[in-house]
């Protein structure tokens, strides 16, 4: 992120032509003005906690997260098992450090193909505009009509539960959103003086494109990653939960919620900790993506 | 083909029954002199007359798709037919043969010839006397059809005989004919459809059970309301039945809750203890006819395999397994039949679990080294879910890797029917109180079944129960059906996992709630309180 970050044009490069040249510019203020955000500051913090207990699970579980014991099942928190146990005997607190490696790789995984495609389809569209724009627009427009849970579980169905069927689902519908973003945003620079001047200086379209533009219209696209991935991490829970998402016996947050749901009443934890675990890392990653929009906005 | 008697198995639950009680007055739980836990709290048996009146919601996960009682066989179907017809015998909460449309019956002393006299006075929902023209045309139309749940007995010839005789005639002693008679495929019609087509007769049947059909969704809703005709004085006490689809077992109890459906079909183990909590709802827990049971495909590549079935059977602990999921509900298998129904074996080697002997019996089949296979299960039940994950923990032991895949109930029916799976999980339920009924779709291949879609097929299973269905009641037919039993146990196309309860749940409003052993409740019975 700071690679991306450095690369940055403040709005304030747009009247100058030469964006590309302030590259080096800006490690030491931005990491100032990294810390001088607080929902930044916040949500990187809370954010790392995720994805150390994620990286760091094998470390941290105390017992193999698909071992079963059916006749220590629905244990209430132990010093044995910190969390307790589910129906079927598994640790719940190595579980969930195993769920944030399924829920965040999946949600990484799944933004991704949509966040290169979207930003090259918005891109392209926006600066070249025409007929080739208007196609993709009517496209976006029809992808954006249909509701996101009527798409995604219609596709997860013709492609199969899993993380395969996620992603594949994911990525149909996510890039309409960059897309959107980078067209509109990229229509307004390359109508704009400067771009007509860095044609009339001979540089080709392809190198405005990509060291004038796209460091401009960047932004935006990373605060939208950044809201994306809270908003696949609930998807691939949702879907989980429906049981259309990870199969058994891969733990993930949602098939956690699903599995406690019918003990609710008496042992509430079983449902409300991976629920918990949801709602960390939504406010986490969507801090952060408010402060870096927050962080770049300054100027 | 001669097989006898049947029942279906459905996927869980099946039938209806509705069974009366004729007394009148039980609740919920007290249907059955069983071990009926009942509620919490409210619904204790009162001693207030019925009142007559009111819509009953009664929530179900499947829905109808077909209304012809000779070729349907699962519970989605089955227990919306035996609504609307009724078969000349019934049974009872206890499973015990009654006279139903039929008041008296007799057999001669051979065993061939079957008398029925009906009972006087018994109308279709039209107001048209049943005559035994009807009985004659209503059998003779399922023999024609045959269908899953076929007529089995040795049938010669069944004439109407004055004006409320049916005569019967076998062309050998048929053992369990009574409760052959007593299943839902087994209602009466009207003769000729009352004139119509077989469509449209089938979605606005005439029959002669306590609700005729007011409106149905194929694959959705269907409500009921009542027989202005129907034989038993003042019954049925509701004005109207809906069976409203709900999606998943989840659901139904957040809708039992929250008072938007007065009945439950069905109740995951899990929810039993919140929902007895609660003092406005009654859970009613009575011995079934149900077995859960893991199924082979014996045509599928590895199951084909009989050591590879008995490694299954012996890797999977089902102490553990019912220990884990039916918080006191169940019991343990190991036949095929169920305690409930005579003849039960409990002293068969059943291979249960022995990890020594499973890792022994995989390493002599063809596939030592294990292999990748998939379990079919529906999805929307959390006990198939825990279930599934549980086999495919332990067979991961003796190198079996298991993918789980959880399809929707409808398209998980059409997969199984199509043999379009290695190994499911799913259950069987007797119709009858008789051990030949469940042997004979799970284990005979001319069963209408097809082995329970396991194609199982071993000549000699077939040929003892053949010879049980010939054999009177007694310690020589007992004996024939332990071998059957130990016998399938060891060939293990299906491996008998628990013997569930049924369990349902209803607002402490809802009285007279009688639950068949077969799942199936008697809803002509049942009254609601204001």
């Amino acid at each position: 992120m700071t690679a991306i970050g450095s690369t940055q044009q403040g709005p304030g490069a747009q009247a100058g032509t030469g964006a590309a040249g302030e590259v080096a510019r800006g490690a030491g203020p931005l990491w100032r003005r990294m810390a001088r955000t607080p929902a930044f500051v916040a949500g990187a913090v809370i954010t790392a906690t995720v994805v150390l207990a994620a990286l760091l699970a094998p470390v941290l579980a105390t017992h193999d997260p698909a071992a079963q014991n059916l006749l220590g099942g629905l244990q209430a928190p132990s010093g044995e098992h910190w969390l307790g146990t589910d129906q079927l005997g598994r640790d719940i607190y190595s579980r969930l450090l195993y769920a944030a490696r399924t829920d965040l790789r999946i949600a990484g995984l799944a933004v991704i193909i949509p966040f290169i495609v979207g930003v090259l389809v918005g891109t392209t569209s926006g600066y070249v505009g025409g007929a080739y724009d208007w196609v993709v627009s009517r496209v976006v427009d029809t992808v954006v009509a249909f509701p996101f849970y009527v798409i995604v579980v219609a596709v997860v169905f013709a492609v199969g539960a899993g993380e395969q069927g996620i992603s594949v689902a994911l990525a149909l519908v996510g890039w309409v959103t960059y897309a959107r973003v980078l067209r509109a945003t990229t229509a307004v620079h390359a109508s704009s003086g400067w771009v007509a001047a860095a044609r009339g200086g001979g540089l080709s379209h392809a190198r405005i494109l990509v060291r004038h533009i796209l460091p401009n219209t960047l932004t935006q696209a990373i605060v939208l990653l950044m809201n994306d991935i809270v908003f696949v991490i609930v998807a691939v829970v949702t879907l989980s939960y429906l049981g259309l998402g990870v199969q058994p016996p891969t733990a993930d947050w949602g098939t956690m919620i699903s599995d406690g749901q019918a003990f609710v009443a008496t042992k509430w934890w079983l449902s409300v900790i991976p629920g918990a675990a949801v709602v960390w890392t939504g406010i986490g990653l969507s801090l952060l993506g408010d402060g870096i929009g927050d962080v770049w906005r300054v100027e | 083909m001669t097989l006898s008697t049947p029942r279906t198995p459905s996927t869980t639950i099946r039938r209806a029954g509705v069974a009366v009680l004729t007394a009148g007055v039980f609740v919920l739980a007290g249907c059955t002199a069983s071990s009926s836990p009942l509620p919490g709290g409210s619904a204790a048996p009162t001693t207030t007359a019925p009142t007559p009146g009111g819509t009953l919601t009664f929530a179900r996960t499947q829905s109808p798709t077909s209304l012809d009682l000779h070729t349907q066989i699962t519970a989605n179907n089955a227990f919306a037919i035996d609504k609307i017809f009724e078969p000349l015998l019934s049974f009872d909460a206890q499973g015990e043969i009654e006279p139903w449309l039929a008041s008296e019956y007799s057999s001669s002393e051979d065993g061939l010839v079957w008398t029925f006299t009906l009972r006087p006075g018994v109308q279709f929902s039209t107001g048209d006397a049943v005559t035994p023209e009807d009985v004659v045309y209503s059998l003779n139309r399922h023999l024609e059809v045959g269908g899953p749940l076929p007529l089995h007995a040795p049938i010669t010839s069944i004439e109407a005989s004055g004006t409320d005789t049916v005569v019967i005639t076998l062309s050998e002693a048929y053992t369990p004919f009574a409760a052959e008679l007593a299943g839902f495929s087994n209602g009466i019609l009207p003769a000729g459809l009352g004139g119509v087509d077989e469509e449209t007769f089938f979605k606005d049947p005439v029959g002669t059970g306590p609700f005729v059909v007011d409106s149905w969704t194929e694959g959705g809703d269907i409500s009921f309301t009542k027989n202005e005709h129907y034989w038993q004085d003042g019954k049925p006490y509701l004005d109207a039945v809906v069976y409203s689809l709900v999606q998943d077992d989840n659901q139904l109890v957040a809708q039992l809750q929250s008072g938007q459906v007065d009945v439950i079909d069905t109740v995951a183990s899990a929810n039993v203890a919140t929902l007895e909590s609660n003092a406005s709802l009654t859970v009613s827990t009575t011995p079934s006819w149900v077995v859960e049971e893991v199924f082979f495909n014996t045509l599928d590549e590895h199951f084909a395999d009989r050591d590879v079935r008995r490694a299954v059977s012996y890797a999977l602990d089902r102490e553990g397994i019912v220990a884990a999921t039916s918080f006191g509900t169940a019991e343990v298998a190991g036949s095929v039949l169920p305690p409930s129904i005579p003849g039960y074996d409990a002293s068969i080697d059943s291979l249960s679990y022995d990890v020594d002997a499973a890792k022994a019996a995989i390493a002599a089949s063809a596939y030592p080294e294990g292999f990748t296979t998939t379990l079919l299960v529906a999805s929307g039940n959390s006990l198939r879910a825990q279930e599934a994950q549980i086999i495919q923990a332990q067979l991961a032991e003796i190198g079996i890797t298991v993918e789980i895949e959880s399809i929707d109930l409808a398209a998980f029916r059409e997969r199984f029917r199509a043999f379009d799976f290695s190994f499911m999980i799913n259950s069987a339920t007797s119709d009858v109180a008789d051990p030949n009924g469940i042997v004979t779709f799970q284990a005979d291949p001319a069963g209408g079944t097809n082995g329970y879609w396991t194609h199982y097929d071993n000549p000699e299973v077939t040929a003892l129960i053949a010879q049980g269905r010939t054999l009177p009641d007694g310690a020589d037919r007992t004996a024939v059906y332990s071998q059957i039993q130990a016998m399938i146990a060891a060939d293990a196309p299906f491996i008998p996992l628990s013997y569930p309860s049924n369990i349902k749940a209803a607002q402490a409003t809802v009285q007279g709630l009688t639950v068949l052993p077969n799942g199936s409740v008697r809803l002509q019975d049942t009254w609601l309180t204001r």
